[in-house]
């Protein structure tokens, strides 16, 4: 093991790395420099005064804020719980029958996000199928997008339902590469389903669902085609989360060096988060 | 079989019986999966009067004018946006992988100093946190002033934002499952590390390499925030750009939607159908735990 | 990369005798090999794009106008404006179409970056103009032709929605003004032999003809939280004699919505909520005019540009049975309904190549015999001779223009400020949730004017203290 560090396969590393390296230099160098300026300067000046702004003046941003932590954590955490119990619910099983429904469980994730919230927009409607449902059920029409209480509520539900696919491979493929023996000799030693489960199931699949877990977060504080579309933000801003509001202040208010601003505290904050994850959980799994 | 009521009796009842409420789930998550999608399907061969009805109509004519209308460019040039999708796609996730994996693969045998590593996966993550309309617009200053503005190329180069850090951190992971004794081995075998990489490593981790360049794939082909902003005409205009075209200022557009969503979808849907196993696999082996 | 030049390599050493010892090289051949390669590569590929570039300029079309336009059901109508202008002159159109935001949001930063690339563009002056008007990104129409005067039979309102602060910057295309689509079978049925010119008519009518149970709802009140709810509630605001700012485009930007008679024109706008279908606030012109098309509503007020859809079996149950009216009159207020625009016009860019021919165009499109074809097309035409003209009015599928003409007539311009987005965006959820019921009316005004001042005092905008709303 002594190459590791020598002079030699130093070089060849770096080369490995340049093509990669000079690619996100040239594309990336230019847009965050660029949002970075945006968002400090004005008119060549430190713009201090947009910090006064956002912690002062600027209740929307920290209602985004809110809803965004809101929407990532209950999203989530859907779409674990439920990426997981689909997973355990079919890997065992073999044949072309298993696997086309796999297949088809697959299909949410496999819509462009925009598509997604087009789609529910529809179903969502007054006349649409969900409400269909809900009278044939009994529940009565809600307004499910319209209700300022039920419409974060109902795009965290479009975003579990568009992203347990997703979770649900990575479990799936953890399941299927685990080593049989802990689980074999578990059952011979007479444990329950639920033992079997908890004890050794899911610690072998901890790193699975902290890589999962990783690309969800991040993803999450991303989402915005679908919100945009369905609700745009609303009613009253309800499902503003950090990435519509930010749209909103560049693309609408052309208020450029804001948006970039808030660009910034949203990379932040992902960043913060996945950073706290990354300590605490791969503490656990290691 | 034992009959006689017993312990034995009760597990088998309880089997049967969790047998069969897995059935069930199994069912509910079939059509919770697949209601939304045959509805757009069924819709993309509708009216718009029978779209919005409860009950909704069942038994409804189906028309092909909406597919009709799609391919003869009366809603744009839908051709031209399939292709541009395609080469578009292709062509970002094969440059990911050529420039990725070899970054990976350094990354993963530390041959670099880990001063460099940490600043490399660094810039990987702050770049895949951006959100993708932060990006778009300094995208679209240069790309302006370089010409780049509304070409493919221009979109192939700006979704490696998207799909570059994805391959490094995947292709990482896989790679370090890869033990180093195999790498040692080959390199006792007289071979340069180079070689090792494409005679040994590269082999074992081409499912996880498959499977993350299906992902990828499908991150470009829906993506909508960067396609938006960076094209103008059918000359790079992808699919996304196309189907949300439909959702205009006073109306939106169904029905041909509906269509063009799932003329998009086709595609993706019969790939991923066919090498869902080899996804798995490739995960699986990559995740090893 | 000091490393690469110390070292000296031998270059017959083959790769494997160095590997040996866990040291590794990339041997110089190969690294030609490579760096030979890619060169090639982009030397092929730049060649081919230069190529492809003088032949492209060899053959375009000898004057081609590039043209950007925003999505929506008047574009064929409008592309057919273009498609006659070439056979006419042999000038071709080459139509650029964006989403709305996406093209305000293009259009803005070409124009700030002094792109030459479009000639011609059609904008929503009431909504985003003052930003290119105030800050001269597009060329006056008297720049490029000092002696144009508006022709008298182009409808006046429509030409006011382009002029700032005296000088015409826009011409108008589609008079997209504000209607009330409505059943006048279900009307005349019910015994009302007029469709209702006042809210009082309307909640008359509404009470007789609205039957949750089927459902079937009255007027529509489209309340979503996008721009539409501020954009309906104005109408009746303006007719109760309020306004939102003290001025429409300054100086005086004192705000006016809190003050006595916008307070009416609000409550008037509520009075009318109960018989709205129970999802207002997620209704926006296309589920409104859905409500109506598929017969379980009597209609709303929207946008004229929703005409197209009223008599097409693809799109109605009920072809044939909606008919299009004033909007309503708020009693005791000016008198007069307030309906407020919402032109599209066309503009030339500051930068633009070919601003003479675009002009030419823009002449030729609004002249009687095209406006003629225009309105044949299905499209919304701008002069008052077109819409008062006998024949077309004989057509039934051509029985809007009577109301159209009227609106346009009594059309009411939104204030022309730069950041009337934003406004709208700060008034938009105290308007909804006072529509909600969340928040009483009163409450709501209030704290949508102080966000609203704040907002001005920090961009700059002259304005006095105002009158807070009282119940």
């Amino acid at each position: 093991m002594v190459a590791s560090r020598e002079k030699g396969s130093q070089r060849t590393g770096i080369l490995l790395l340049l093509p990669a390296g000079i690619l996100i230099s040239a594309l990336m160098v230019y847009p965050v420099g660029h949002m970075v300026g945006m968002a400090a300067l004005q008119d060549g000046k430190f713009a201090a005064s947009r910090w006064g702004i956002l912690l002062y003046r600027d209740g929307v941003f920290w209602k985004a804020l809110w809803n965004t932590l809101i929407f990532v954590v209950t999203s989530v955490t859907g779409e674990m719980i439920a990426g997981l119990l689909f997973a355990l619910l079919l890997w065992e099983r073999q044949g072309a029958l298993a696997n086309t429904i796999r297949g088809i469980i697959l299909l949410p994730s496999m819509l462009s996000p925009a598509v997604v919230g087009i789609v529910w927009l529809l179903l969502f409607y007054p006349f649409g199928l969900v409400n269909w449902g809900a009278t044939l059920l009994g529940i009565g029409r809600l307004q499910y997008l319209a209700d300022s209480r039920l419409a974060m509520a109902s795009i965290v539900f479009v975003d579990i339902w568009q992203w347990t696919p997703f979770v649900f491979i990575f479990i799936l493929a953890g399941l299927t590469g685990m080593p049989v023996e802990p689980r074999e000799a578990a059952r011979v030693d007479g444990a329950s389903a639920w033992q079997l489960f908890w004890h050794i199931t899911l610690p072998l699949l901890r790193p699975t669902l902290a890589v999962a877990l990783m690309f969800r977060v991040i993803d999450a504080f991303r989402a915005f085609d679908k919100i945009l579309i369905m609700t745009n933000g609303g009613p009253a801003e309800a499902t503003t989360i950090l990435s519509i509001y930010l749209y909103k202040v560049s693309f609408h208010y052309q208020n450029w060096g804001y948006g970039a601003l808030l660009a910034l505290i949203l990379i932040a904050v992902t960043l913060v988060f996945q950073w706290t994850y990354d300590t605490f959980v791969i503490r656990k799994v290691a | 079989m034992d009959r006689v009521a017993g312990p034995g009796f009760t597990r088998r009842w309880r089997r049967s019986f969790l047998w069969g409420l897995g059935r069930i789930a199994i069912v509910l998550v079939l059509l919770y999966t697949l209601i939304p999608i045959l509805w757009v399907v069924a819709i993309s061969f509708r009216n718009p009067v029978q779209t919005m009805t409860i009950p909704p109509e069942i038994l409804v004519q189906p028309t092909f004018r909406h597919y009709q209308a799609l391919f003869s460019g009366v809603w744009g040039d839908f051709t031209a946006y399939y292709i541009n999708t395609i080469i578009v796609c292709a062509l970002a996730v094969l440059l990911s992988l050529a420039v990725g994996m070899p970054a990976a693969f350094g990354l993963s045998r530390d041959m670099v100093h880990r001063r460099w590593s940490t600043i490399f996966l660094g810039a990987m993550t702050i770049i895949y946190a951006i959100p993708p309309i932060s990006l778009a617009i300094p995208f679209y200053d240069i790309f302006s002033d370089l010409g780049l503005f509304d070409t493919k190329t221009g979109l192939v180069l700006a979704y490696q934002s998207r799909v570059l850090p994805f391959v490094v951190w995947m292709m990482k992971t896989f790679f370090d499952e890869i033990p180093r004794e195999l790498d040692d081995a080959g390199m006792v075998d007289g071979l340069t590390r180079v070689q090792v990489a494409r005679r040994i490593v590269l082999p074992l981790s081409a499912p996880g390499a498959f499977a993350t360049a299906v992902f990828c794939l499908i991150l470009v082909w829906n993506d909508l925030p960067l396609a938006l902003v960076l094209t103008d005409t059918p000359r790079a205009k992808t699919l996304t750009v196309g189907i949300v075209s439909f959702v205009q200022e006073n109306v939106t557009l169904w029905n041909p939607m509906s269509a063009a969503a799932v003329v998009a979808l086709v595609p993706i849907v019969f790939f991923v159908l066919l090498i869902q196993r080899r996804l798995v696999q490739g995960f699986g082996t990559g995740l090893k735990g | 990369m000091r490393d690469r030049k110390e070292g000296k390599h031998p270059k017959s050493v083959a790769p494997g005798v160095r590997a040996a010892e866990g040291e590794m090289r990339i041997p110089r051949r190969r690294f030609i090999q490579t760096v030979g390669g890619a060169a090639a590569g982009i030397g092929v590929s730049a060649s081919w794009s230069a190529l492809r570039a003088v032949a492209y300029a060899a053959t375009a079309p000898a004057k081609e106008l590039s043209a950007a336009i925003s999505l929506g059901p008047w574009n064929a109508s409008v592309e057919y404006l273009f498609k006659k202008y070439g056979e006419a002159t042999g000038t071709t159109f080459k139509t650029t179409k964006a989403p709305y935001m996406e093209h305000y949001r293009r259009m803005v930063q070409a124009m700030q970056r002094q792109d030459t690339s479009y000639d011609f563009m059609i904008i929503d002056p009431a909504m985003y103009g003052t930003i290119f008007f105030k800050h001269k990104l597009v060329t006056p129409i008297r720049e490029i032709d000092p002696a144009w005067r508006p022709d008298p039979n182009l409808i006046e309102p429509h030409i006011r929605v382009g002029t700032y602060e005296g000088t015409v910057y826009a011409l108008p295309i589609v008079g997209n003004t504000q209607l009330i689509f409505y059943r006048s079978d279900v009307t005349r049925a019910a015994g009302f032999a007029a469709p209702p010119k006042t809210i009082n008519e309307m909640i008359e009518v509404n009470k007789k003809i609205t039957d949750p149970s089927k459902p079937f709802y009255g007027c529509i009140l489209p309340a979503k939280a996008n721009y539409d709810i501020v954009y309906t509630s104005l109408a009746y605001v303006k007719s109760a004699g309020g306004d939102i700012f003290a001025t429409e485009s300054g100086p005086d930007w004192t705000i006016r919505f809190t003050s006595p008679e916008s307070v009416k024109g609000f409550k008037a706008w509520l009075s009318l909520r109960p018989w709205s279908p129970p999802d207002s606030a997620n209704v926006h012109w296309a589920e409104l005019m859905n409500y109506i098309l598929t017969d379980r509503a009597w209609g709303g007020l929207t946008v004229a540009a929703q005409v197209f859809q009223i008599d097409d079996p693809q799109f109605s149950k009920v072809p044939g049975k909606i008919d299009v009216t004033m909007p309503l009159m708020v009693d005791g207020g000016i008198g007069k309904p307030a309906p407020i625009l919402g032109t599209w016009s066309m503009a030339i860019p500051q930068r633009a190549p070919n601003k003479a021919e675009a002009l030419a165009f823009m002449k030729w499109a609004l002249t009687a015999e095209r406006q003629r074809e225009f309105a044949a097309q299905g499209g919304i035409a701008v002069r008052r001779d077109v819409l008062a003209d006998p024949t077309l009015a004989k057509d039934p599928k051509n029985r809007w223009f009577a109301a159209e003409l009227e609106s346009s007539a009594l059309g009411q311009l939104r204030p022309q400020m730069e950041h009337w987005i934003e406004v709208q965006d700060r008034m938009v959820p105290y308007l909804q949730k006072a529509f909600t019921n969340e928040m009483p009316l009163v409450a709501a005004l209030n704290g949508a004017a102080q966000e609203v001042k704040e907002l001005l005092d920090r961009y700059g905008y002259k304005n006095g203290p105002y009158i807070p709303a009282k119940e």
